[in-house]
């Protein structure tokens, strides 16, 4: 097994897991995925890396939400996930719109509050870690987590618009 | 990664959080993702590593996809192929190296991986635009599957290893692993969802010469998602084959096979047809046979006649192109027509389908016939359904009107008798001033409502563009159009192209009235008689009806209606507007003249011939003949020479004049056989030839010359204002020349600047048949009726009576257009008074006025219309839009607008020129507007004349910065609003002279820039840049008038350095879009190469003055300012500037110094197309990446404000560059959502020690062609 197979079959499925989370569509995720490890394939070659899983749970977040962005211009609500759990299908539809709803939200949010949104809750990493990850300093990952947590509250208690 | 996860003892995180927030997280991560999914995805990356960059694979594998035909017949032919690899030099070697420098075509190596890797000048990174490789796996021991490679996705690399196979031969590759390859391909094309290509383009796909098929450098459907489904093949259609057997007929025997085709027993033909299609799919064996059998008839009928290479004729109907090459399918076609005296309308109703399952935005284009100008346009949006609906329904009970009784409607009434229920809403449009349609229009797509336009395009086409196009939908086009009809051999003569495609039905019905027509006939052509009926003769008596229908194809052809007036010397119509409107009068006279010979006018003559890339072929043909009929039957021209033209021109005969004898002649046919016609037709060009005493030795004393204009006229480069360039051309001309032209009903003629030439002199001849063409040629030796007076004497008076072109000469056979106002219906008489042959001459036209007419109030409107457009003056543009508003005129002033009701037309002040047409009587106006005509307005005057317009919406002169635009102005001098001439040096290119692969390319798809471009790109390194200049413009020719066109080759000019073409092109972009910046910083920065600082700085400050639409966001004025500064201190270090001008300069870079900090690099990117997303990276030597999610890096780079809807601009800088390479990237964040696909052309300026005196600066053109695509332009090391 060559270095790059060790490296993308460690890391790969959690990649793929957080991707996925963000955009719970697998055909957008598996783009994103191979979209993460062609960038990864290049800095690797460019012998730019210090920290692979840093970089690999970075990548995958911005890429997902860039991905999630990008497709709230150009797909609706088709090809979402078909949840197989659950028997009451009105719980199953309510709870498939909600999570729907938040990756809405998600997506706009400033980018800084949404990859911290999803590091922390989608991935549980300590701030610390999140920290490490987007190079940025602690105390800026809880306040940016604050003012996310404060908004996709807000815009998820709000009825939902018609469109 | 396992390290991250929290210690289990501490509670889950989103204990943190409560209510719905709380339940959608959970939901989230409680939707565990497929494992097969992950799987895969693993997978697929593990393999990248083998790979190396996926992506390109994909894109590689389209390319090949494209080209299948292509590779096909190379593994047959043209390839030396290999079924046993074991004996190559290089037993690990598994990369070929393909150098898109050394020709554009060839592989110049093939090298091993670890070779590679060691040589610093073949960087493994993907995207290089100079070097590709192409790992193959399959190459060293067949075992691997796959095709890999880093060709750049967008680079002409990609596109030139087809070419470079075919050429170099050179290439390995084993026969079974390409079939693979390529029937891998076929199920990738069956299986994917999106794209359907235009059946009607499909049709062209067989091409009858093999080159076509081996030389094809594109990729047709861009991806493979977006190739077309067809049904799948069976199999045995499919490239199978165990690659064993011969199929491996080499390149000199298929050579030595073309070559003696024709001397081949027929015997020997069919075994080596069988050799060579064994295993081939049907559909190319056809061709193949086709081309070998042509080969044969070449070569049984001995001499083959002259060629002129170029594509096919233009299409001659409708199309709606919906991105990339795609156009929707046309289902159904429905013409009626109304034939009434001399002129016709015509109802041309399509019907669309989109097989797409999105919402599309289409571009609708439709070839008009010569002197044809639309006057209806409507749309009705469709919706979303499985089946065509009817298309005419009854209204409740009763049943739909007959077909008969439906022909006989107005456009207007017939549209009531659609069914909205099955059709969608219907939209028709109105008239619009051209340019303000243009910019609501765009303002009103932004916001998702729906508009439709059609508008005049340049050459003779108008371009509709209709959103939105619903998925799966029927949409429903009608436009009508109105026309002259001409003289042919004595007859009147309707014409309609018939499109040669596949439809589910077309029907066209023709009617007329009985009396005005005698001997009439009607001939429904194309090809084989087509199933359907024609129901000839008197349906009622007084109507003459044709109807003929159509079931699924139709061939090509015309249709054709033909049939002698009762009083051919006069043919009139007379018809109120509306119900109780003025009544209009619109007669063709035909005076009776003797045909005499008149005295020889000049002893030599020049010929002026379109060698553009649009110029009719047939029509090519016809000038020849013409060349050569007017040379033989004038034996008073002594001397000649013929100029050719597109973009540049070249004389035939370099060294002089020839002399008028056989072998002058053949002379001149020798040298023009095997023409290859491309570029655009510059009118201007020639005519600046012509002017500039470029004729040597210098004509005899007299002065005077004939000039023969061979061409269609369209002009497409340049000037294109008949009238202006007239103008220019007699202020400059040193000698008299007499200009003839000739319609010849091949293709649309521009009958404005035929009447603009021959206004003083000469004429206009009909040449509509082959046997015309003696008569034709001796018509400029005629005697003329010199036409003094044209009047409408007796009955109850008559005003505005206007002569269509004010034609002042009259040739025997030549006719002569009058139309009035008349008081009141009775008879009244023409009267014509002029001199012919030294003699008085007077002849009266007795005729008819009736109110019943429908045809002919919009027939004097156009000659108003035509008339206050040849004078040239924009102060009447106005009022040329009133006179298109009141008779519905599409013309070049004015275009049609569907807005969704009447308030919107208000709220955009549209219609604020409706009724304001002459209370006076317009003849009258005009006869003074051209007595007082002065000399042609300059530079300057043009220019501030289009500020002040575009200031009412812009505010550039009124607003706080107006007062720096006032000033500039103020100091500059008239000259230095002129622009170096910068002639394009013409050629008598041949067919020889160029690569086969750019023919067949072209050939393939006329419109596809990529064949341009790569030749472009050929001639560039050839260092032939006038010709890179040619053939770029070839993409203007294909696509007149389209912003994104002119804005993708004036970015190429840019880079050729030749910025004086780039203006005139900018120039043009911004007549058409005022309303954006970029339109003015574009022409700024192509003024600032031309070296023409002082009016690129008043371009600058119209930018940072002017108030723009909120999407241009401030980030364009910020740069701008950068550019603005570091072009004025540039022009002070240079002393390019006078001292006036210098010190405004200083005065500026004071006040905007703040903005103006030197730069060690900064990266500019501008794109061409609208709606689109691109994105600039810059990666730092530490692996920072500056981009639009994180704009400032530690080292101090900066990127500008996201542009997310325009052109650009984007710019990164960096006052100190750190050691190491940055490298620059551009991502296609976003195509335009409406549109299936679209390629973007992005150009890339990286300037070094940006504001010193060391500055340099390198630019780039990366073509972007999906959405995602990323693309390394260059690093910048450091």
């Amino acid at each position: 097994m060559t270095d790059w197979e060790r490296l993308v079959r460690e890391y790969a499925p959690t990649v793929f897991g957080t991707a996925y989370c963000i955009l719970g569509h697998t055909a957008d995720t598996e783009d994103v995925v191979q979209d993460v490890f062609l960038e990864a394939y290049r800095l690797r070659a460019a012998e730019a890396v210090r920290c692979w899983p840093a970089l690999l749970r970075r990548l995958a977040a911005c890429r997902a939400l860039d991905r999630l962005r990008q497709r709230r211009t150009v797909l609706s609500l088709n090809g979402l996930h078909v949840a197989a759990n659950g028997d009451d299908p009105e719980a199953t539809a309510i709870g498939k719109e909600l999570a729907e709803r938040l990756r809405q939200a998600v997506a706009d949010l400033p980018e800084r509050e949404a990859e911290v949104f999803c590091l922390r809750y989608f991935e549980d990493l300590p701030n610390q870690r999140i920290a490490e990850i987007l190079s940025i300093n602690p105390g800026a990952v809880g306040v940016a987590l604050h003012k996310a947590r404060a908004k996709l509250e807000a815009l998820l208690t709000e009825a939902p618009t018609g469109d | 990664m396992h390290a991250d996860k929290q210690n289990p003892d501490t509670p889950p995180v989103t204990d943190e959080l409560s209510g719905a927030l709380k339940r959608a997280v959970d939901e989230i991560k409680g939707q565990p993702p497929q494992p097969e999914a992950v799987t895969k995805s693993v997978e697929r990356a593990a393999r990248l590593g083998e790979e190396k960059v996926r992506r390109q694979r994909r894109h590689w594998v389209g390319v090949l996809a494209g080209s299948m035909a292509a590779l096909y017949f190379l593994t047959l032919g043209l390839m030396t192929l290999r079924d046993d690899v074991k004996e190559r030099s290089h037993p690990d070697a598994h990369i070929l190296v393909l150098d898109a420098e050394v020709s554009g075509i060839g592989v110049v190596d093939r090298r091993s991986k670890d070779d590679l890797s060691n040589d610093p000048d073949v960087p493994l990174s993907y995207n290089l635009d100079r070097v590709a490789d192409v790992s193959k796996p399959g190459f060293s021991d067949g075992t691997s599957s796959t095709i890999s490679g880093s060709v750049p996705p967008s680079s002409p690399a990609g596109e030139v290893f087809i070419g470079l196979m075919r050429t170099s031969g050179k290439g390995e590759i084993r026969l079974d692993e390409l079939k693979r390859i390529i029937r891998e391909q076929e199920t990738a094309r069956s299986n994917t969802e999106l794209g359907r290509r235009d059946r009607n383009s499909l049709g062209k796909l067989d091409p009858i010469d093999p080159l076509q098929l081996a030389g094809v450098p594109r990729d047709p459907g861009g991806q493979p998602d977006e190739i077309d489904k067809r049904p799948s093949r069976p199999q045995n259609d499919s490239f199978g084959g165990d690659g064993k057997g011969p199929g491996t007929v080499d390149a000199k025997k298929l050579k030595d096979l073309s070559e003696n085709w024709g001397k081949l027993p027929e015997k020997e033909r069919a075994k080596a047809m069988e050799e060579l299609t064994r295993d081939m799919p049907p559909r190319y064996r056809e061709v193949i046979e086709k081309y070998f059998k042509k080969l044969g008839d070449q070569g049984a009928g001995g001499k083959k006649p002259p060629q002129v290479w170029k594509p096919q004729p233009r299409p001659t109907f409708a199309r709606v192109y919906v991105g990339d090459g795609n156009a929707l399918e046309l289902v159904s076609l429905h013409v009626t027509v109304t034939v009434e005296g001399p002129r016709a309308r015509t109802l041309v109703d399509h019907v669309f389908h989109n097989p797409h399952g999105r919402q599309l935005e289409g571009t609708f284009e439709y070839p008009l016939p010569t002197g044809a100008s639309p006057s209806y346009f409507a749309m009705f949006l469709g919706q979303t359904r499985g089946t065509m609906p009817p298309l005419f329904s009854g209204r409740g009970e009763t049943p739909p009107l007959p077909q008969e009784a439906l022909a006989r409607l107005t456009p207007d009434q017939l549209v009531k008798h659609v069914s909205t229920g099955d059709w969608g809403k219907l939209q028709e449009a109105r008239v619009v001033s051209k340019e303000k349609a243009l910019e609501t229009y765009e303002e009103v797509t932004r916001q998702r409502i729906d508009p439709a336009l059609l508008e005049y395009a340049g050459g003779n086409t108008f371009r509709g563009r209709v959103f939105p196009i619903p998925p799966s939908g029927y949409n429903r086009v009608l436009i009508a159009y109105e026309e002259q009809l001409p003289f042919v051999a004595d007859q009147v003569r309707y014409r309609f192209p018939l499109p040669d495609c596949k439809l589910s039905e077309m029907q066209l019905t023709l009617n007329a009235g009985a009396a005005e027509c005698k001997d009439a006939t009607f001939q429904a052509s194309g090809g084989r008689q087509p199933p359907g009926e024609d129901t000839g003769g008197l349906t009622p008596p007084a109507r003459l009806a044709f109807t003929h229908t159509w079931h699924d194809e139709v061939k090509g052809g015309d249709a054709v209606f033909t049939f002698t007036p009762p009083h051919p010397e006069v043919q009139a119509i007379s018809g109120r507007q509306g119900e109780s409107g003025p009544l209009y009068l619109y007669a063709r006279i035909r005076p009776d003249l003797k045909v005499e010979k008149a005295r020889p006018f000049a002893k030599q003559a020049v010929f002026l011939l379109d060698t553009s890339l649009s110029e009719h072929p047939d029509r090519f043909d016809l000038n020849m003949k013409l060349l050569r009929g007017i040379l033989e039957a004038d034996a008073d021209i002594e001397k000649f020479n013929v100029l050719t033209f597109n973009v540049g021109t070249a004389w035939v005969e370099p060294k002089g004049w020839l002399d008028n004898t056989p072998a002058g002649r053949d002379t001149v046919a020798k040298r023009l056989d095997g023409l290859v016609l491309e570029g655009a037709t510059d009118f201007g060009a020639a005519l600046d030839q012509l002017a500039s005493g470029g004729l040597r030795p210098p004509l005899a004393d007299s002065g005077a010359m004939e000039v023969f204009v061979l061409s269609d006229g369209q002009i497409t480069w340049g000037e294109s204002d008949a009238a202006a360039l007239v103008s220019g051309f007699e202020g400059r001309c040193a000698y008299r020349p007499r200009f003839h032209c000739y319609r010849t009903g091949l293709g649309a003629e521009n009958l404005e600047l035929y009447a603009a030439l021959t206004r003083k002199g000469g004429g206009v001849y009909n040449c509509f048949t082959n046997d015309a063409v003696a008569a034709a040629a001796k018509a400029h030796r005629s005697l003329c009726l010199q036409v003094d007076s044209v009047k409408v004497v007796g009955g109850s008076g008559a005003s505005d009576v206007l002569v269509a072109g004010r034609q002042a000469a009259v040739y025997p056979g030549g006719d002569l257009i009058v139309a009035a106002r008349m008081k009141d219906t009775g008879k009244t008489q023409v009267v014509v008074e002029g001199t012919f042959n030294g003699q008085k001459f007077a002849q009266e036209y007795p005729l008819e006025v009736r109110s019943d007419g429908e045809l002919a109030p919009r027939g004097w409107g156009e000659i108003a219309v035509a008339s206050l457009l040849a004078l040239n003056d924009p102060k009447l543009e106005g009022l040329a839009t009133a006179y298109c508003q009141q008779f519905g005129i599409g013309s070049r002033a004015a275009s049609f607008l569907i807005l969704e009701n009447d308030n919107d037309y208000k709220r955009f002040n549209l219609e604020q020129e409706r009724g304001k047409t002459l209370s006076g009587d317009l003849a009258k106006f005009l006869d003074e507007a051209w007595t007082s005509l002065g000399k042609p307005a300059t530079a300057r005057e043009q220019f501030v004349r289009f500020l002040k317009q575009v200031d009412g919406r812009t505010t550039v002169l009124g607003g706080d910065n107006g007062k720096h635009v006032a000033k500039l102005l103020a100091l500059l001098k008239d000259a230095d609003f002129d622009l170096p001439a910068s002639p394009i040096a013409g050629a008598l290119l041949h067919k020889d002279d160029v690569p086969p692969a750019y023919l067949a390319a072209r050939n393939y798809d006329p419109r596809d820039v990529s064949a341009y471009l790569t030749e472009a790109k050929r001639r560039t390194a050839a260092g032939d840049a006038d010709g890179a200049v040619r053939v770029l413009s070839s993409v203007i020719e294909e696509h007149p008038g389209r912003g994104d066109a002119l804005r993708l080759v004036g970015y190429r000019l840019l880079d050729l350095k030749q910025p004086v073409q780039a203006v005139r092109l900018f120039r043009q972009v911004q007549r058409q879009r005022p309303f954006e910046p970029h339109s003015y910083r574009d022409l700024a920065r192509s003024l600032e190469d031309a070296a023409k600082y002082g009016l690129a700085a008043v371009q600058y400050e119209v930018v940072l003055a002017g108030t723009w639409h909120n999407r241009f966001r401030d980030s364009l004025k910020q740069v701008a300012r950068e550019e603005y500064a570091a072009m004025m201190r540039e022009a002070i270090r240079r002393k390019a500037v006078g001292p006036e001008l210098a010190d405004l300069f200083g005065e500026r870079l004071e006040k905007l110094a703040a903005d103006t900090k030197t730069s060690d690099l900064r990266v500019t990117i501008s794109w061409n197309t609208d709606d689109t997303d691109i994105d600039l990276w810059v990666i730092e030597p530490d692996g920072e990446k500056c981009f639009y999610q994180h704009r400032q890096t530690k080292s101090g780079g900066e990127l500008s404000e996201d542009m997310t809807q325009g052109y650009g601009p984007e710019r990164y800088r960096v006052g100190t560059l750190a050691k190491g390479t940055y490298r620059v990237m551009v991502h296609y964040f976003r195509v335009n959502p409406n549109l299936l696909a679209g390629e973007t052309h992005v150009n890339v300026v990286v300037t070094r020690h940006a504001g010193t005196p060391q500055e340099t600066t390198e630019r780039h053109t990366v073509i972007l062609k999906k959405q995602g695509e990323a693309v390394e332009v260059c690093g910048v090391e450091n």
